[in-house]
């Protein structure tokens, strides 16, 4: 049987080092290439085709666990995780081999066993268990938004307005008027519905600035904002929202 | 606690030491001397009416101090005092007949003793209310701004912690000279990121050394992929600020501009001053926060926070990425202002 193969892809030089002088210790006939970060990985994945990869999670350009998915069937993979990024139990429950840093050498021993001992049969299918270790997406608290050349970061809670604008979206708040390169509806979908109502095809607003809603001499309803003279129309279609206003 | 405060200014306002009392008695007898010796008994009387009910009312509102609340101590000042009145007024008009002067009519004389105690005896208690109440404001504020110090402050991530000593450990082994480098920038940082609590102001220089420890760390970490650069101007270095606002800044241009992308970055802080005004600038040219139009910061939301409750609209935060592809962390402080803020 020819040697086999390992590669270690973690993107600090020392860590990645120490992980490599492990390895070599204890498992002497193997090769070992290092990766310093997520697109070499995938690099060498391609055309060296390693038998085992210890894969840090936390890399630039490809992490980890998207890596773990592109080797697929072909490579036996073992986790290298930082203390408390992930929750191990995960882990444990989709039976995957993982280190945890900084390493333990009687861990590293035992997970180099594991993976030795498995080396004939394929590797077990991680599909499942990325899709679950992917963190969830939390709700945005910022959008980035252009004016003139610089792009500024906005905190939501600081959005008076949004107002389709052409193709673009214009958010406004007490100190600033920029331009968001998404739809109204697109961005109506991103947000928090109970933080943002939409009031007219053109409009939505952050409900926590609404002062009041009244309507004009010819019937048609507006919103009034607090601390803002901008006065926004409410169409047919959403006044059920200021039902018993 | 509010009557707590109130007890204590009820104190503080009626209450006297024996001999002020004493000297106040005889300033009375003074008063009252001189009326009778310049035979101005109606004043006298007066003085008698408007005096006595003021101080039953003094010495109702001692003696209930520590049972009284703000309203219920203003509610029994005004009875005592419209009581009092009513109480005196049988006796003015007696004494005044008794010597045979015209007395005033009973609606002024009412008038007279209600408005005097009021005045004297109130106000100063309506002002201590409000100054209690503004004070028990600051202290609350006070107190959420030094809890959420202390979190932030008890907030050196045990991941960092580890990270850094795997790295202190492999140096060990095969460059030990650089090992105990690391270990000095890792004591130095702890050092200042864990002061005692009474500290709550800092200095730039000393934040800029904060920092510096910290990207040294990390430039040790990292290896050729992070260079930095710090420019603190000396003649700025003693400007008061609040500690670990720029540590959150550049903790936050390492850890999305640094870690997520691939090949070198480069960090600069720099601070400068302009009148009043303190602007330091965090710039990296890292990944920034890329392609994606919606983030969530929660770091960041929590800086601005601080800063809106230390200095209101005198402070400002902004985070943009201008044309070089810089990502610009951007935090203006009054520099004059800085010093009386954590008093």
């Amino acid at each position: 049987m020819t040697a086999p193969r390992i590669l270690v892809a973690d993107d600090e030089p020392l860590l990645r080092a120490e992980l490599v002088e492990a390895l070599e210790r204890l498992w002497p006939d193997a090769q070992i290439a290092a990766a310093q970060d997520g697109i070499e990985a995938l690099r060498l994945g391609r055309e060296w085709m390693p038998d085992v990869a210890f894969l840090d999670i936390r890399m630039p350009g490809l992490d980890g666990l998207e890596l773990a998915r592109v080797f697929g069937a072909r490579t036996h993979v073992v986790f290298v995780t930082a203390y408390g990024e992930h929750a191990l139990a995960a882990f444990d429950e989709g039976a995957v081999d993982y280190v945890v840093k900084p390493i333990a050498l009687e861990r590293l021993a035992r997970a180099v066993e594991r993976v030795r001992a498995r080396l004939a049969s394929p590797p077990p299918d991680l599909t499942h268990l990325v899709s679950r270790l992917r963190p969830a997406p939390r709700a945005p608290a910022w959008l980035q938004a252009t004016v003139g050349n610089t792009i500024h970061f906005i905190d939501l809670a600081d959005v008076l307005y949004f107002c389709a604008d052409a193709k673009y979206t214009r958010v406004v708040t007490d100190g600033l008027e920029a331009h968001i390169r998404l739809s109204l509806k697109e961005l109506a979908d991103s947000l928090d519905p109970a933080a943002f109502w939409q009031i007219h095809r053109g409009y939505m607003v952050a409900v926590r600035r609404i002062a009041s809603a009244a309507r004009a001499e010819d019937g048609a309803l507006w919103v009034h904002l607090r601390g803002h003279p901008a006065r926004l129309p409410v169409s047919q279609r959403f006044q059920y929202l200021f039902r018993g206003m | 606690m509010t009557d707590d405060d109130c007890a204590r200014a009820i104190r503080r306002l009626y209450g006297c030491a024996w001999r002020q009392g004493l000297l106040s008695l005889l300033c009375l007898a003074l008063v009252a001397g001189g009326a009778l010796l310049l035979r101005r008994y109606a004043l006298l009387a007066l003085f008698g009416a408007i005096v006595v009910p003021g101080f039953v009312t003094c010495a109702l509102l001692l003696v209930a101090a520590r049972r009284l609340g703000w309203t219920s101590a203003m509610t029994l000042l005004l009875a005592a005092t419209g009581a009092g009145a009513w109480a005196v007024l049988p006796a003015y008009q007696s004494v005044l007949a008794a010597w045979g002067v015209q007395a005033l009519p009973d609606q002024q004389v009412l008038a007279c003793v209600v408005g005097v105690n009021v005045a004297v005896l109130g106000l100063p208690l309506w002002f201590a209310r409000t100054r209690a109440h503004a004070q028990q404001l600051a202290d609350l504020r006070n107190a959420a701004l030094a809890a959420e110090l202390k979190a932030l402050q008890a907030q050196v991530e045990p991941h960092f912690l580890y990270n850094t000593l795997a790295n202190t450990r492999y140096l060990a082994r095969h460059q030990p000279p650089r090992a105990v480098e690391m270990l000095e920038h890792l004591i130095a940082y702890l050092h200042s990121a864990l002061p005692d609590m009474r500290s709550q102001a800092s200095t730039l220089g000393r934040e800029f050394e904060l920092a510096g420890h910290y990207l040294a760390l990390m430039a040790i970490r990292f290896g050729e992929r992070l260079q930095y650069q710090l420019d603190c101007p000396p003649a700025l270095a003693a400007v008061s600020m609040p500690p670990l606002l720029l540590m959150t800044l550049v903790e936050n241009a390492v850890c999305h501009g640094l870690e997520p992308k691939p090949g070198t970055v480069r960090i600069a802080v720099t601070a400068v001053r302009d009148g009043d005004v303190l602007t330091i600038v965090v710039a990296d040219d890292g990944a920034g926060i890329g392609e994606t139009t919606l983030g969530s910061g929660v770091g960041l939301r929590n800086l601005r926070e601080r800063l809106q409750a230390l200095y209101g609209a005198r402070a400002g935060f902004v985070l943009r990425r201008g044309d070089a592809g810089l990502t610009e962390a951007v935090l203006t402080l009054p520099a004059a202002a800085a010093l009386e803020v954590m008093a």
